[in-house]
């Protein structure tokens, strides 16, 4: 069935040390009625205070911020929905872009990290996801070889879970870059 | 059981004679001062602004602008041209994050507030970095965004501290000494962040910015007054008195109390008592019209400038009638 190919892969992030195996390399929220500056600015300084957020770009009238970190950054995706929280705001999605090593076990994929881990979907509520072919042959390729060091971005689902999702929009060996 | 048609003439004539019952009990606010001129375009160069939020104009007629997204401060003549700018990116002295407000003390300086960097800072006319006062000292132990400034004739230093929802004031040498205002809605007292400050008739103005309404306190802190919505709860609305977003206010030689009414792109002029006497703007980019207007003052004049954020830009208007009030 088309359904078991939904690769529920389970990647953990380690985000300490860049030359570990995993690290959030950027990130794009989406947040609702921010339009007013006191409020675009108290949330680009509630997320600068987050550890290891390296910049933040508010993009006002699109409601959009756009994070970079810095190398070994710790930040989890609690941390940000609690930056924005704090800001007075409601995190609607987010985006990540994160490094790691694919790994097997027990029949998923995951990359263990003590911080955050991310179950890695292909599909999105039994649909197919926003991935294209290209990216889904990658995927397949390097879980063939048994694993190896992968960047991958995609929205982030379950936010609130132990094991927030992030659906594959793009993924790529990380020697490819 | 009257017809149909009859029944919706009758509901129609009832809520004329409402009307008109209203409107004669409301006088019309008089008509909004001319429009004289306007500059800004948006960008980084000299005399470009990116992000305008505050402004504060000297005693000589000096325009300050705080030009927060470029992070810096830029001075203009009264008609606009591009005098100087100072800052840059960054937390040392004489640098800021998003610089929000200024004001001027009774010896010319320029306080700054910032809300990324949590401090006021203290500069020279030309730029010079004299001093910083951070919310040390005060229950919070901090300020959380720093949005406005205020020197109060006696010298106290007042600062709305946005996330904290109050404002804090420090003695002339920078202690820190009360708290003005609790964090909440609708009653008096309560406020939810603060925008601007002003001065008028020995009380102390606030924009009390998302409570979408003006509260007037003692310098020791009672609330005294209030309007904006019903009966001054804040209730937002676009009915002439109320806000959506109050985020600017200045008070002039004669104590009249001007508004950036944020979210209604216009400016709302009271008597220090709350009576409507104009407004004047409405959304748009032609001269005299605004996107999302944050703050203004009121030049030696009696001009009229106010930051126009949304269109990256200051726009100047002639003084109002001696009369208006």
């Amino acid at each position: 069935m088309r359904a078991n190919l939904i690769a529920s892969i389970v990647l953990g992030l380690l985000l300490h040390g860049a030359s570990a195996s995993g690290e959030v390399l950027s990130a794009e929220l989406q947040v609702n009625g921010l339009s007013c500056p006191f409020c675009a600015f108290g949330i680009e300084k509630k997320l600068l205070d987050v550890d290891g957020v390296r910049d933040v770009e508010v993009f006002l009238d699109e409601g959009r911020i756009d994070l970079s970190f810095q190398p070994a950054s710790k930040a989890t995706v609690a941390d940000l929905e609690e930056a924005v929280a704090k800001a007075g705001f409601e995190l609607a999605a987010l985006s990540l872009e994160v490094s790691g090593e694919l790994l097997e076990e027990g029949g998923g994929r995951f990359v263990a990290h003590p911080a955050l881990t991310l179950r890695l979907l292909e599909m999105r509520d039994g649909n197919a996801g926003p991935a294209s072919a290209e990216t889904i042959r990658r995927l397949r390729e390097i879980e063939a070889r048994g694993g190896g060091s992968v960047v991958v971005a995609g929205a982030v689902e379950e936010r609130g879970a132990a094991e927030p999702s992030l659906v594959i929009q793009a993924l790529e060996a990380s020697e490819a870059r | 059981m009257r017809p149909p048609a009859l029944e919706a003439t009758l509901r129609v004539g009832l809520l004329v004679a409402v009307g008109a019952i209203v409107a004669g009990c409301t006088p019309a606010p008089a008509p909004g001062p001319k429009h004289l001129t306007v500059w800004g375009t948006s960008g980084s160069a000299p005399g470009e602004l990116r992000q305008p939020i505050g402004i504060a104009v000297t005693p000589s007629g000096t325009v300050f602008v705080a030009d927060a997204g470029n992070h810096r401060v830029q001075a203009f003549d009264a008609d606009g041209h591009f005098l100087r700018a100072f800052g840059a990116r960054g937390k040392e002295p004489g640098e800021f994050l998003r610089p929000m407000d200024l004001n001027l003390d009774a010896q010319g300086r320029l306080y700054v507030a910032e809300h990324g960097g949590d401090r006021v800072q203290v500069f020279t006319q030309d730029g010079e970095p004299l001093r910083v006062v951070r919310g040390e000292g005060t229950p919070a132990g901090a300020f959380d965004a720093a949005a406005g400034v205020l020197v109060s004739p006696s010298g106290e230093i007042f600062v709305a501290d946005f996330y904290n929802d109050r404002v804090v004031v420090f003695r002339e040498d920078g202690a820190f000494d009360r708290v003005v205002g609790t964090p909440g809605r609708v009653l008096p007292g309560r406020l939810h962040y603060p925008t601007d400050l002003d001065w008028v008739d020995g009380q102390l103005v606030v924009a009390d910015a998302y409570n979408n309404r003006i509260q007037l306190f003692t310098p020791e802190g009672e609330a005294v007054a209030r309007w904006g919505g019903l009966l001054g709860s804040g209730l937002p609305g676009d009915a002439p008195g109320s806000f959506r977003v109050a985020t600017g206010v200045a008070v002039d030689s004669l104590g009249r109390i001007y508004v950036a009414d944020f979210e209604n792109h216009r400016i709302q002029v009271f008597t220090s008592a709350g009576e409507l006497l104009t407004l004047f703007g409405s959304q748009g980019t032609k001269p005299g019209e605004f996107e999302r207007p944050t703050d203004l003052d009121i030049g030696p004049d009696g001009r009229i400038y106010v930051v126009d954020f949304g269109n990256d830009r200051v726009q100047a208007f002639a003084p109002l009638s001696k009369e208006m009030r």
